[in-house]
């Protein structure tokens, strides 16, 4: 599509564009994660980042802070998991508490007595 | 000196026997050029033996592949099942567990969109025994 395009050619010098001139790749294949991909493995957070780019792409810097902030905290809750680890971690602290006090037993298949089979 | 009867140790009558004195090397054994042959040649026999039992391992090897293409539905759609059924129990324990917290919306996503985000071992193996997460993660590695 025209934005992978785009890239081609606005990757690191947008008006010289050396690596085009010369016909090497020397940075491209690992600007993006959303690039080409050796056997075409997607990352893991390729769609967030595909939406990023395609909401930040061509508006400039400050325009793109402004309205991709949902997108680009998305993205970056995909790449770090802050969010994700905190709510495991208050899930795990409570859990913890209500057995100390007795008010919870964990189910048979969270102890890890019988078999795994799905 | 000689005629006086002094008892001296002479050669036995008729002289010793004849033996060889002269310089004797003889040749003998393969020349340098045969045994530079049979050794190129153990070589090139070891070679193409080596070739031809890669290749019928090349076919080994694509034939495993193969058959995990062929199997790869099942196995994915097992995975899915497992994967989701996870989730749906650690939806229902952190409903239980979280229900006295103030402000808590149980299954909340972290995420602002609502499409499907691929969960993580952590989020599956959260309320499990550390060792579960551990395998999970780990236990294909072959080496330390």
């Amino acid at each position: 599509m025209r934005l992978g395009e785009n890239f081609k050619i606005c990757s690191t010098m947008p008006f010289v564009d050396l690596q085009s001139r010369l016909g090497i790749n020397v940075d491209r294949w690992l600007l993006l994660q959303s690039g080409e991909q050796p056997n075409k493995r997607a990352a893991r957070c390729h769609a967030f980042e595909k939406e990023w780019v395609e909401c930040a792409h061509g508006i400039g810097q400050t325009r793109a802070k402004k309205e991709c902030l949902v997108e680009l905290e998305d993205f970056y809750e995909c790449l770090h998991r802050q969010k994700t680890h905190q709510r495991l971690y208050a899930i795990r602290q409570q859990r913890e508490k209500l057995i100390k006090e007795g008010k919870y037993t964990p189910p048979t298949h969270h102890t890890g007595e019988t078999d795994q089979s799905p | 000196m000689a005629g006086s009867k002094v008892k001296q140790d002479m050669p036995p009558p008729g002289g010793y026997a004849a033996f060889d004195y002269k310089r004797n090397l003889p040749k003998r054994g393969l020349s340098g050029y045969s045994m530079f042959g049979i050794g190129i040649g153990i070589m090139v026999f070891g070679y193409w033996r080596l070739f031809s039992w890669n290749r019928e391992r090349r076919r080994l090897q694509i034939e495993e592949l193969e058959a995990r293409i062929a199997m790869m539905p099942l196995l994915q759609a097992e995975n899915d099942r497992r994967t989701l059924r996870m989730l749906r129990e650690n939806l229902e324990e952190e409903a239980f567990i979280m229900k006295d917290v103030p402000g808590w919306k149980v299954g909340e996503s972290v995420f602002h969109t609502d499409r499907w985000v691929t969960p993580m071992s952590e989020e599956l193996f959260n309320l499990r025994p550390r060792e579960e997460f551990l395998r999970k993660r780990f236990g294909f590695l072959w080496y330390v």
